[in-house]
């Protein structure tokens, strides 16, 4: 176990290229997480019609670290992380611009997939109102848990954290949004 | 992942739907062109500044307004309360003021505080490195602000941009943030009288900022009015048929003819493209796509048409 960071700094032999083609990495990972990367981001707080520039934000990020990236987490890991950084620095600046992040109760939250029922559109917006209510930090958990199925080890990767802040943060987001969740009046709403 | 199985039901609804809402194939070739785009352009982060706030074109149609502006204040024809202007008065004011000829002689493509405004320091966590200095788009006015460094970015929206600098000289020189109202006063004079010899034509060089615009402006009306993307591609073409975003034409232009339904243009357009760049990334889906009879490209096209 302590071979691996001294081995980890050897420089590499010289006839070994180093990433001789990072671009065709790079092209495999939009291809592998884009759908991912699209699917977190309005969970994690980005409005709708921001996702497109976020996403490009994240995979900016990705092509830019790329050569960097060590290999210490997995992949999967290593996007959610920049995914986690770069919403939560989306979050930031749009707080400090004092700008809502919601949209109207009346509108679908997330108008991608228009064909989705009635009741699902209902119960995603309460969905977002919950996680408006989360802590940042207790957000990031409860999306990478309960939608993008990552596991606490995962998570603690990802978010540069101890498994037990994960569990933590878990357990306390979880009660939130269950308890928020069963208060919500539209379920008798002609579901 | 625990699911505890006294879990609401709308929570279970909540997070099915959720995990199916996942990113849609005309949505992640939209984020591939932008993303393209900006590796092409320098890695310009688009939403630095705000949520979702494309800066950098906003700041060149601000410096555009107000070179316009500069532009239609300096215009001999458009200014009325300047004074008759006489050689006497020309030959004084030249001999006051620096030379404007200089200046003019010299267009130079520079954008030192839009540009250096739009890509603060520090604006991500995760994108911490400079950007490549190889990128055409970006070059000049990146050189231009490493030359000469702009310490205030509140100034970058009063700062022309060279959108409009091709049009008159006059408009050229106020690239340059530390034109004096002297100057720009012998400047008139001067335009003034060569003007009554000769009009001045309209240079018609190539302009980078330009040309970035109408791809983005472009990019931006595909989403709801494709008819107008296709304008303005139409428009890039005839200006810059073989410009730096030549390849970022083409394969807007074919999402713009599939999202209008113009499924043989559209297909006729993808196979040209895939011979004039095989190894882009679009080539392999237009690829997957052109592979598809055409009843079922009919059939799938709602779906993959971008969404408004």
């Amino acid at each position: 176990m302590s071979a691996e960071p001294l081995r980890k700094s050897l420089p590499p032999p010289a006839a070994a290229p180093v990433r001789p083609e990072p671009r065709a990495d790079f092209d495999a990972i939009f291809e592998q997480y884009a759908p991912y990367v699209l699917r977190v981001l309005p969970r994690l707080g980005v409005r709708p019609s921001d996702v497109d520039d976020v996403a490009q934000d994240v995979f900016l990020a990705v092509y830019r670290s790329l050569e960097r990236f060590e290999g210490r987490s997995s992949l999967k890991t290593w996007v959610y992380g920049i995914c986690i950084r770069v919403a939560m620095n989306y979050r930031d600046r749009a707080h400090r611009r004092h700008e809502r992040l919601i949209d109207a109760p009346s509108e679908p939250s997330d108008a991608r997939t228009p064909a989705r029922s009635l009741a699902s559109q209902r119960a995603l917006a309460a969905l977002d109102r919950a996680l408006e209510s989360l802590s940042a930090v207790q957000r990031n958990v409860f999306v990478l848990h309960a939608i993008e199925d990552l596991s606490i080890v995962e998570i603690a990767q990802a978010l540069g954290c101890s498994k037990f802040t994960v569990y933590a943060r878990w357990y306390a987001a979880d009660a939130h949004v269950r308890k928020v969740m069963g208060e919500r009046p539209w379920q008798d709403d002609g579901t | 992942m625990t699911q505890p199985s006294d879990s609401p039901v709308e929570l279970e609804l909540a997070l099915r739907a959720a995990r199916e809402a996942l990113g849609q194939p005309a949505e992640i070739a939209r984020v591939r062109r932008g993303l393209d785009l900006r590796i092409a352009q320098g890695s310009m982060p688009l939403s630095a500044a705000g949520p979702g706030a494309a800066v950098w074109p906003k700041l060149v149609l601000l410096g555009a307004l107000g070179a316009g502006g500069l532009l239609y204040a300096t215009w001999p024809s458009a200014a009325p309360p300047q004074p008759a202007v006489t050689p006497r008065t020309a030959a004084v004011a030249t001999a006051s003021a620096p030379d404007p000829r200089a200046s003019a002689a010299q267009p130079t493509v520079s954008a030192p505080a839009a540009t250096s405004a739009s890509t603060p320091a520090g604006t991500s966590a995760s994108t911490p490195t400079a950007p490549s200095a190889s990128t055409p788009a970006a070059s000049p006015a990146a050189a231009q602000s490493r030359e000469r460094p702009t310490p205030r970015a509140a100034g970058a929206t009063a700062t022309p941009t060279p959108t409009a600098t091709a049009s008159t000289p006059a408009a050229t020189s106020a690239s340059a943030p530390a034109a004096s109202s002297a100057a720009a006063q012998n400047l008139v004079a001067r335009t003034t009288e060569e003007n009554r010899v000769a009009p001045v034509p309209t240079p018609t060089r190539h302009d980078p900022e330009l040309e970035l615009s109408l791809i983005s402006r472009a990019q931006k009306e595909l989403r709801t009015r494709p008819a107008q993307a296709l304008a303005l591609l139409s428009e890039h073409a005839a200006r810059y048929p073989s410009g730096l975003l030549a390849q970022e034409r083409d394969a807007l232009r074919i999402d713009a003819e599939r999202a209008l339904g113009h499924v043989p243009e559209a297909r006729e357009h993808a196979r040209r493209f895939i011979a004039d760049y095989p190894r882009s990334p679009q080539a392999r889906a237009l690829s997957r796509w052109l592979a598809q009879p055409m009843a079922a490209v009919h059939k799938s096209e709602p779906e993959d048409r971008p969404t408004p």
